[in-house]
């Protein structure tokens, strides 16, 4: 067996300049497979976080009850010591926002009208969406100071201006009379319109006051330190709490259309990909074809001189398979820099995606992913490739005519 | 059936439009059910029992109405919410707050919204349910309830009709035409929620039911009960009464 | 010249292989170039039209403060005079106007807050492809009194099903509440839940009735025959009529503009990375193809031909060979862009069926526009002539001497 791999291994040195051309042609279809999938992947990944963090959050823990009925009266019991339960032993967890979600009335001297009123930790939030970011006016209240910043939309209703009074009424945790006044401290412009003209933030101590639920929260949002985390995280959470009137939902539940969206985005891609391992083959295919032509003559001569055909087509397999390693290594090695690099520098979208995302707390751009499973998807998917189309001059040389060759 | 706008406006009874009934048996005793509560004004004093899986709620109040279009509600208990009061006029709802002093006109959105956090919305208040055109009646049959004997009516709405029920069956006592209790039917048969009508008290020389509960069907454990201490019929009172002024004045 | 060209013609049919296998390297760069942006344009396209068509159209019309206040007063007052320069604007392929309320829906079981779409039966089917949504009972054009279509879950909140009553209250324009009874004629189903929670279709007359006693409509919703036309004709519009603001589907929606922009850039740049791959495939068969033949130049350079000619030679080959390729792999691909443009690529076998359920179409139709066609055979005429400039010139410096050696 050995003597089969030094004469394969030799053959590949005599002559460099084809091994060289045969291997980068693996390589860089390498290359290319672990770029399309990381920046595909890359998209996908900053699509999902996006949306999430701008729409429902990674995770959320709430009552069971609240799904069907989000009401306050379904709010649960949240105490420091619950979140610090939740983290306990945990890396995968960023941090946490307590929320008291509830619908009230907002009212300004004269207009009244429907308002989403969020109890929230502001420093949560900004990590979460960078909330401070929208602000256009005023400035941001502090933990319980009576004060509320609200959409500019809803203040432009109401008539209210920052320093203005803002009523809120409505009903509180089982059914108390929930009534406030708040100064308008700031405003902010959401760039969902239904949002802009609903919103009112006061600081989470306040909203409990507000609505007779002192150390109660409607939700619990919980966000991994990435979204791949996100399942782990919730299983753990899930595990650790002792209370079993608390359902743990994770995004995909909440936003199952962003999720059904994804997929059909993936199905393209996957076509994509087809068309682009059609390419990377005929390429491979191309040169591996062209290099047994090249060497008939040589296999013609090796033949006529008494070697085995057996034999030959063993070492030939060995040559092109040890060549197959040696793209497919060297093509890996690339890859990883290049996924490395647009992982750091991602690509920037136009200017026109960046004026409308920043409005939105969002960067526009498209970064690659760093995924190992990628990396060995698609390594193995070429070498299995490779190795197929490998099997040519190997069965060139059990049909080779040996006169024919010769001519050559 | 719109019972709480029936209770605030001091008709504990079902109003059916006597014309539009094509059996004469049960016209007949829709219009006797009505003359025995008939009143252009009144005033009440309540107490409002909220019932639910997780809490209880006791709320107190005094109501005044003038027909159907005017009425106003004072919250005398619990203490955190004393001096909260309700005004309706035609079919809107305004709502002072003594907290923030303000008074705050109920809009659309809130109508489907809880009121007080019993099981009456908002649009309960206002939905005007005396527009009786709205039914055909009969006397479906007679029978003992509660130790009353009782004719059992059933309402079913007319097409077009701005009504949720499939159909409605009222229980009226032949001796007294006492509406005993109300059953309100889903379109496919099925209960929606049950009213029952008891605790029959003399309040300002007429003998009425002073409780009446309400429960949902297929929500345990839960239900809204309310109970007459005081009741008084044709008092002086008009709609000059029923102002945004004597919303922050009326005690 | 015409000597060479000979022998380069010569050259190309006494390696059949070798020249096979080049010009299989073109046919499929060329194919899977024009696969890949027909592909790409028909996916954008029709993820676009998916987003759009259902019902948010091109572009809107509505009273400015409309959109904010959703009052119901604050209607499309000269509604008559822009619908008729509508139906006279070569750029508009239909539209369709809406009155829209906000309103309280009731069943025997709950309450829950909706916003009313009266639409016009005819034109609203002629404008968008909402009706597809039905999953069960019929559309408002049945021939039922006062028909209401509900999202599924809706229905299921409320405890309804076809053929139920159910009562809507809303504010007419004097500010009073009204209410009205439907009747469920319809369920339907988009890919979103919490809009299918939200959202009522009735017949635009039967609201009308209930809100107004003169015809009002709140929107008015327009397709287009091209999309690129939107910014012109909200120009347009809003520079001809008073009173109205007229926003294209980006500025109605930039979370469509987000989706639909960053689905677009990421298939652009993977069309690069197939574009790029093609270049290397066609790169390096030339470049072995050429290596191969080093000992052939070297003799004929050692008989005497000179290195111009040798290198006017081996660019002719791969000229010859390019276009030969190119015509083919165009006629191929051709073929195959308008086969599969009428039939559609079915998805379903890659993950794409689970849209169907959601209104999705899981086929691509792939769109070739001439414009691809150019780019493409540009790309792959470039790499291969590119690609045999190099050994052609290393095939230059060659010592006649060694090659034959070797």
């Amino acid at each position: 067996m050995s003597i089969y791999l030094k004469l394969a291994w030799r053959n590949i040195w005599r002559n460099k300049r084809r091994t060289l051309i045969t291997v980068s042609s693996i390589m860089f279809a390498v290359v290319f497979a672990l770029f399309l999938e990381s920046i595909e992947r890359g998209a996908h990944d900053l699509m999902v976080e996006n949306m999430t963090r701008f729409h429902t959050g990674f995770i959320r823990v709430q009552d069971f009850r609240y799904e069907d009925e989000p009401s306050l009266d379904n709010a649960f019991r949240y105490a420091h010591s619950f979140s610090e339960a939740i983290r306990v032993n945990d890396d995968q967890i960023d941090f946490s926002i307590p929320r008291i979600e509830t619908f009230m009335l907002a009212a300004g001297a004269e207009q009244t009208r429907g308002a989403m009123v969020l109890g929230t930790d502001l420093e949560g939030e900004h990590k979460l969406n960078n909330l401070k970011d929208r602000l256009t006016e005023g400035r941001f209240f502090e933990s319980g100071d009576g004060t509320a910043v609200m959409g500019e939309g809803l203040a432009g209703r109401l008539d209210l201006a920052v320093g203005d009074t803002v009523i809120l009424l409505g009903q509180g945790r089982f059914g108390m009379t929930a009534a406030g006044m708040f100064e308008v401290a700031g405003l902010i412009k959401h760039p969902m319109r239904d949002m802009n003209n609903q919103l009112v933030y006061i600081s989470l101590p306040d909203a409990q006051w507000l609505l007779s639920a002192e150390n109660h929260i409607t939700s619990l949002l919980v966000t991994p330190t990435h979204v791949s985390y996100t399942d782990a995280v919730a299983e753990e959470i899930r595990s650790g709490l002792d209370n079993d009137e608390l359902r743990i939902l994770t995004w995909p539940e909440m936003m199952p259309e962003l999720l059904e969206a994804l997929k059909f985005d993936r199905a393209g891609s996957r076509v994509m990909m087809g068309i682009l391992y059609v390419v990377i083959g005929f390429g491979i295919f191309g040169t591996i074809l062209t290099m047994t032509m090249e060497r008939l003559r040589e296999f013609g001569i090796l033949l006529s001189v008494g070697m085995h055909r057996l034999k030959l087509a063993l070492v030939v397999f060995i040559e092109t398979i040890i060549i197959s390693f040696l793209g497919v290594i060297s093509g890996t090695v690339l890859g990883f820099f290049v996924v490395l690099y647009f992982y750091f520098n991602p690509i920037v979208l136009g200017e026109e995606m960046e004026n409308m995302l920043q409005e939105w707390g969002m960067e526009a751009i498209m970064p690659a992913a760093l995924a190992p499973d990628i990396f060995l998807w698609q390594g193995l998917v070429i070498l299995i490739m490779t190795t197929v189309i490998c099997f040519y001059p190997t069965i060139k040389i059990f049909t080779l005519n040996i006169l024919d060759s010769a001519r050559t | 059936m719109n019972l709480l706008n029936n209770v605030l406006c001091g008709f504990i009874v079902v109003t059916i439009n006597v014309s539009a009934g094509y059996s004469q048996d049960a016209t007949v005793i829709i219009q006797r059910m009505e003359d025995v509560m008939r009143g252009e004004s009144s005033y009440s004093e309540m107490t409002m029992k909220i019932e639910r899986p997780r809490y209880e709620r006791e709320v107190s109040m005094r109501t005044w109405a003038n027909g159907e279009d005017f009425s106003l509600i004072l919250v005398t208990a619990p203490s955190r919410d004393q001096g909260t009061t309700f005004l309706k006029r035609h079919n809107e709802i305004w709502n002072y707050v003594p907290s923030i002093d303000r008074i705050i006109k109920m809009p659309p959105s809130m109508m489907s919204e809880s009121w007080m956090g019993s099981d009456f919305t908002n649009d309960d208040l206002v939905r005007e349910s005396s527009t009786t055109e709205d039914y055909e009646h009969s006397v479906l049959r007679s029978e003992m309830y509660e130790g009353y004997d009782c004719y059992v009516l059933e309402l079913v709405p007319k097409p077009d009709t701005p009504i949720v029920w499939g159909k409605v069956l009222i229980w009226v006592s032949k001796d007294g035409y006492m509406q005993l209790r109300v059953e309100n039917y889903d379109q496919r048969g099925e209960l929606a929620n049950t009213m029952e009508l008891d605790q029959l008290v003399e309040f300002d020389g007429r003998t009425i039911p002073a409780r009446m509960t309400l429960t949902p069907a297929g929500r345990p454990n839960q239900r809204t009960i309310l109970t007459f201490q005081d009741m008084e019929f044709d008092i002086d009172i008009d709609e000059s009464f029923f102002t945004q002024q004597n919303m922050r004045r009326v005690r | 010249m015409n000597m060479l060209l000979s022998i380069s013609w010569r050259n190309i049919w006494r390696h059949p292989a070798r020249s096979g296998v080049l010009l299989g390297a073109i046919i499929a760069g060329l194919w899977a170039g024009i696969m890949v942006s027909a592909l790409t344009n028909g996916w954008v396209q029709q993820r676009f039209d998916n987003l759009i068509q259902d019902e948010l159209t091109h572009v809107q019309i509505h009273h400015p403060d409309f959109l904010t206040e959703r009052e119901p007063w604050l209607f499309i007052e000269n509604a008559d005079e822009i619908l008729a320069f509508l139906e006279n604007d070569e750029r508009i392929l239909s539209y369709t106007p809406r009155l829209l309320s906000d309103a309280m829906i009731q069943s025997p079981l709950t309450a829950s807050g909706v916003q009313i779409r009266g639409v016009d039966t005819e034109s609203e089917k002629q404008t968008t492809t909402f009706h597809e949504n039905l999953i069960e009972g019929a559309y408002l054009d049945a021939g039922f009194r006062n028909p209401i279509l509900l999202g599924a879950q809706l229905a299921e909140k409320l405890n309804v099903e076809i053929g139920h009553r159910v009562v809507m209250s809303f504010q007419n324009l004097d500010n009073d509440i009204t209410s009205g009874a439907f009747n469920v004629t319809g369920i339907f189903q988009t890919a979103s839940s919490p809009y299918d929670e939200r959202h009522v279709f009735v017949r635009s007359e039967d609201l009308n009735e209930l809100i107004a006693n003169q015809t009002i409509y709140h929107e008015i919703a327009i397709m287009l025959f091209d999309e690129s036309m939107s910014d012109s004709l909200t120009m347009d519009l809003n520079h001809r009529f008073d009173g109205i603001a007229a926003e294209s589907w980006y500025e109605l929606s930039p979370e469509l503009r987000y989706i639909t922009d960053m689905g677009g850039s990421m298939t652009f740049y993977i069309m690069v990375i197939i574009m790029l791959a093609l270049a290397f495939g066609i790169l390096n068969t030339m470049l072995m193809a050429i290596f191969e033949r080093m000992r052939e130049l070297g003799m004929l350079m050692a008989v005497g031909m000179s290195k111009l000619r040798v290198f006017l030679m081996i660019m002719l080959e791969s000229v010859i060979l390019t276009l030969t390729g190119a015509i083919a792999g165009l006629i191929i691909a051709h073929l195959n862009v308008n086969y599969l443009g009428k039939t559609g690529l079915d998805l379903s076998g890659v993950g794409g069926e689970s849209m169907a359920e959601f209104g999705y179409d899981a086929i691509v139709y792939p769109v070739a526009v001439s414009n691809d066609y150019v780019t493409t055979i540009v790309i792959v005429i470039i790499t291969a002539v590119l690609a045999s400039v190099y050994p052609a010139i290393k095939a230059l410096r060659l010592n006649p001497a060694d090659v034959v050696r070797d």
